[in-house]
């Protein structure tokens, strides 16, 4: 029996059933839905379905896939007064993110010098496990970083003021208590500042290869031809600890306040009580660790340009198209059943999709809608869309955030060896540079969804908009 | 037979354990996170030092989670190997260990966490067995 019940070509519900206090909403193609069937997503849908205070649907993305108690590629959003909020509805990546550099530089002409640009990314850019970055923290430094955020960092000369113009949120959360952060979070915060991580974290240099929208293309400074490089990390191991002190807390939580959920991950509490204040407050720090993180790794992208190629990075126009995160929980304002009603958006693995008029998009941005980061495998392409009305309707502005895993690390191992992979990359005319063959091997583009499929799902469906398409060249993996 | 056995998962890994006691249960789960870590290698010059750890918890699935975490944190926050490992307590809701770890581990996988989602600690066929999924 089919689990979902079809509403049109790219929306499956999943009716109420059991303790469901709201149906499920999987955006999907008709081809994606028997691996979304066979993988569980429908039980995890169901599962966050059960928050108290959701509103709506439980929602999942296109590239969702199995998660650990919510999907990746999840959204909730539970009433700002009557919800709880949740740190497994998060994840332990908290702010994990994507942002993208716009160049005046076009990528054919660079082509011969690509491996030496990679080369010198590869070593201003800390990458790999137990990667420490050049810049060290003392505790105080790292708790200037959770309040400040990307703010921090281009008061170190790290950035201009410029890039955060184009930041979500202008590149911190006020709503941060750096004191919320244990001091087991704060030591792993003091060595990981500017480094890019292990595992699906990367660093790559794009060409622009198809515009979709001229317009919106043209307001975000992008064109066909264009080396742009897009950066995927977030708040490393300061983000996991406080994700993972507030579970421990949760866990009590949720007795003490008589909240049953059918996955202990989905632990909660009510967004009112002190355990859900403290998390909260303590999320928006591990997010500013993050922006700030993405903003050092900045500078020292535009460090490395500007060695490699011998010019300052005004010249080479290496500007911020937009930083945006798809791991976290925010106070948004949005219209249910006709009125405004101030909610707590969960995204766990999706993005912040807001529509063109919206006062949260940059205001350079404001006529045409937020830039929305969706990057595919190492060899295959990214895309940038624009958020849409229709997603502010029906999934509380939100859209996916990649192509979704196909399959687990074991099964992308026996495709084929890292070397071999990095080799049939660079035949494509990627190439790589990596600390971790095997890790490579894990992250091969077989292993993903097919992120063409993805987007025009959400294209279709009117959750975001194509603006441009983007092909690898050039890939850093930890 | 392994004391450990990893389990696929779509954009995780699973850790599957077991112990006919609740020592060779917890050793079970350290064995399994150092060979996911990829940190099976002792660092031959590196320097030896001693560490405990002592835990209480609710549940043995708590209990589970905050052992792995802690030794998820020498590992990859303060980059120290466990070479040895001995108990002086271990139960459902405590654990006492005593470990020698020599400084600079290195490791090939990051483990983020280990996560609740769907733990449940039980005895079976005479020997406790656990699942455990791990964010990487």
């Amino acid at each position: 029996m089919p689990l979902f019940r079809k509403i049109d070509e790219f929306r499956f519900e999943l009716p109420r059933q059991g303790g469901m206090r709201v149906p499920g909403l999987v955006y999907a193609s008709e081809a994606m839905l028997p691996k979304i069937e066979r993988e569980r997503v429908a039980e995890q849908v169901a599962n966050v379905a059960h928050l108290p205070g959701i509103v709506g649907h439980s929602l999942a993305m296109p590239d969702c896939h199995w998660g650990y108690g919510a999907p990746v590629g999840g959204a909730a959003a539970v009433d700002a007064a009557e919800g709880v909020i949740s740190p497994g509805l998060v994840g332990y990546d908290i702010s994990c993110g994507i942002r993208l550099l716009r160049s005046d530089l076009y990528a054919a002409e660079l082509k011969a010098r690509i491996p030496e640009l990679m080369d010198g990314l590869h070593a201003r850019v800390a990458s790999g496990v137990g990667k420490g970055g050049s810049i060290r923290l003392d505790e105080r430094g790292v708790r200037e970083v959770l309040r400040k955020g990307a703010l921090w960092a281009v008061e170190r000369g790290l950035g201009e003021r410029a890039d955060l113009e184009t930041c979500e949120d202008g590149g911190f959360l006020r709503d941060a208590a750096p004191e919320a952060a244990s001091e087991r979070a704060a030591e792993r915060g003091r060595g990981q500042m500017g480094t890019l991580g292990s595992g699906n974290h990367f660093l790559e240099l794009q060409a622009v290869d198809e515009i979709y929208d001229e317009g919106a293309a043209a307001v975000f400074g992008l064109f066909k031809g264009q080396l742009t490089v897009l950066v995927h990390t977030g708040s490393r191991g300061l983000g996991y600890q406080i994700c993972e002190d507030a579970l421990r807390v949760m866990q009590r939580a949720a007795g003490k306040y008589h909240i049953a959920l059918p996955d202990r991950q989905l632990a909660c509490a009510p967004l009112s009580s002190s355990e859900g204040q403290e998390y909260y407050a303590a999320m928006c720090a591990a997010a500013n660790y993050a922006r700030a993180n993405r903003q050092a790794i900045t500078h020292a992208i535009r460090e490395a340009f500007s060695r490699v190629l011998g010019t300052g990075p005004h010249h080479l126009g290496l500007r911020v198209v937009y930083d945006v995160c798809h791991n976290i929980a925010k106070y948004e304002l949005h219209e249910v059943d006709g009125k405004p009603r101030r909610l707590l958006v969960h995204r766990k693995g999706a993005t912040r999709a807001f529509p063109a008029g919206h006062p949260d998009v940059p205001a350079l941005y404001r006529k045409v809608g937020q830039p929305v980061l969706v990057p595919g495998s190492m060899g295959t392409a990214s895309y940038v869309l624009a958020g849409c009305e229709k997603a502010m309707k029906e999934s509380f502005g939100t859209a996916c955030h990649g192509a979704g895993r196909l399959m687990s690390r074991t099964q992308a191992l026996k495709l084929m060896p890292g070397h071999q992979l990095a080799a049939e990359l660079g035949r494509a005319g990627v190439c790589v540079r990596t600390d971790s063959y095997k890790g490579l091997a894990e992250e091969a583009p077989a292993a993903y969804k097919d992120v063409d499929e993805v987007v025009e799902v959400c294209h279709r469906a009117g959750l975001a908009r194509k603006v441009a398409r983007m092909r690898p060249v050039g890939v850093l993996k930890g | 037979m392994s004391p450990f056995r990893l389990v696929p998962h779509t954009a995780d890994v699973g850790l599957r354990i077991s112990g006919k006691t609740w020592e060779e249960f917890y050793l079970s789960g350290a064995l399994g996170l150092l060979s996911l870590c990829g940190a099976g290698g002792v660092p031959a010059k590196g320097k030896g030092c001693k560490r405990s750890i002592t835990l209480r918890a609710a549940t043995p699935e708590e209990l589970l989670v905050d052992w792995l975490n802690e030794l998820n944190y020498l590992l990859s926050a303060k980059r120290l190997l466990p070479v040895s490992i001995g108990f002086e307590k271990a139960g459902p809701s405590e654990v006492d260990a005593r470990l020698g770890v020599k400084r600079g581990a290195r490791l090939e996988r990051e483990v983020k966490s280990a996560s609740y989602h769907h733990l449940k600690v039980r005895r079976e066929r005479g020997a406790l067995r656990a699942t455990v999924i791990l964010d990487v």
